[in-house]
């Protein structure tokens, strides 16, 4: 005989009518099937224990300081606040840019951005974010074709309105990324100290990745590029993202 | 950082352990929950102002959820909700509890358990075994009736005893 299902999980949520849930007891005694199932369910629950891990050290900061640099983005904007455009958007038109590389960027767009141009972005590496992940897909041979951005346009990706540049500087291309809020940054990154500030670099295959997310409502920004990382705060510097 | 920043870090930090330890199995790996939590928190300020809820941590834990079905990071394992009532299948019925070897059941083999199960059954324990919520909390989280959540709990802690017992009996084969 099956007993009802119902029963079981009432008596272990502690639901049923004191009346009842003696009766339950009883039956207990008598009913093999029953007291494994209160058994499994009690066994499961303190497996389950086991989980109750608490988030990784460093995550609470991040989380910390993106609320901060948001909250300062919100601040200026009430306020009306009148932003000087900044260095890169003047470096962006004195520098030609490389014709092949906004080409090959095109070439990724294989879904259509739509009349809204709401995207949809693959995620290349496990630990990017989707703006992030976005980009990098850019400058990455081979690359699933779902990402819809093209250099040189404004587009939302998580909700998040971007701007992506194609650049070359000595022969090397780069991509950059600005938004005016400040973007979140890969699980892999690792921080750089800064008092006005949040840098962090990261790494995706021969790709490296250098960001400054502004305090005070600035453009915060990443670069891709398919250089060491080491070299990365220097052309950060070049391109005035520093 | 403005006094709103201030306010909904102090009501919202608190509650990381909770958000990550569902976002851990929200995401397919420790990155994506990382990457999970940090968006959570990002969009659960942006709408600090109309947060009017009694829990802040089942808000928050909403939030993630949405994020983690809304971003596509899950495709794969979206979360297809019913309220058609399941039949009573017991997973294992009789399966006895070798109390000792639950015992000595270490955190990666009840994840990879956990792994196996459908969206609907771990998103469901996970809330509320590890989340800690209430089961009328789960239910307007995952959008189904009260009674559903706990059967699906219920059957997901038949599963994981099952499967757990399994795993210990299979390692003790030479």
């Amino acid at each position: 005989m099956t007993c009802p299902e119902e029963r079981v999980i009432a008596f272990l949520a502690g639901e049923l009518p004191p009346d009842e849930e003696r009766r339950f007891d009883e039956h207990l005694l008598s009913c093999e099937q029953c007291w494994q199932a209160v058994r499994a369910d009690q066994a499961a629950r303190r497996a389950l224990k086991k989980l109750r891990q608490p988030a990784p050290a460093g995550l609470q900061e991040r989380v910390a300081l993106s609320i901060a640099l948001a909250s300062q983005d919100e601040a200026k904007s009430a306020a009306g606040h009148r932003r000087a455009a900044p260095r890169w958007r003047h470096w962006a038109t004195a520098r030609p840019r490389r014709p092949r590389l906004v080409a090959a960027a095109c070439l990724v767009v294989v879904m259509a951005a739509g009349a809204t141009g709401w995207l949809v972005a693959t995620r290349p590496a496990p630990s990017d974010p989707a703006r992030v992940a976005a980009v990098v897909a850019m400058m990455t041979p081979g690359s699933p074709p779902t990402t819809a951005l093209r250099a040189g346009e404004h587009f939302v990706i998580a909700g998040q309105t971007l701007m992506v540049r194609a650049y070359q500087l000595e022969g090397t291309e780069e991509l950059v990324a600005t938004s005016a809020r400040p973007l979140p940054m890969p699980s892999t990154s690792h921080l750089l100290p800064g008092s006005s500030s949040q840098a962090w670099m990261a790494t995706k295959g021969r790709l490296s990745m250098y960001g400054v997310n502004r305090r005070g409502g600035g453009q915060s920004m990443f670069v891709v590029a398919d250089m060491p990382m080491a070299k990365m705060p220097q052309l950060a510097a070049r391109l005035d993202l520093i | 950082m403005d006094d709103q920043g201030r306010a909904f870090l102090e009501a919202a930090l608190p509650h990381l352990d909770a958000v990550y330890r569902v976002a851990r199995h929200a995401a397919r790996d420790q990155h994506h929950a990382e990457d999970l939590v940090q968006e959570t928190y990002l969009r659960a300020f942006a709408a600090f102002d109309s947060h009017r809820g009694p829990s802040t941590r089942a808000w928050l834990v909403t939030i993630c959820l949405n994020v983690a079905r809304g971003d596509g990071r899950r495709r794969a394992r979206r979360v297809v909700e019913t309220a058609m009532p399941e039949p009573y299948e017991p997973e294992a019925p009789g399966v006895s509890v070798p109390e000792k070897a639950m015992a000595d059941i270490d955190r990666a083999e009840v994840s990879r358990a956990l792994e196996q199960f459908p969206d609907e059954q771990r998103l469901a324990i996970v809330l509320m075994d590890l989340g800690g919520h209430s089961a009328s909390e789960v239910a307007e989280m995952l959008g189904c009736p009260r009674n559903t959540v706990l059967s699906r709990v219920h059957r997901a802690r038949q599963r994981l005893t099952s499967l757990l017992v399994q795993e210990d009996m299979n390692r003790d084969v030479p």
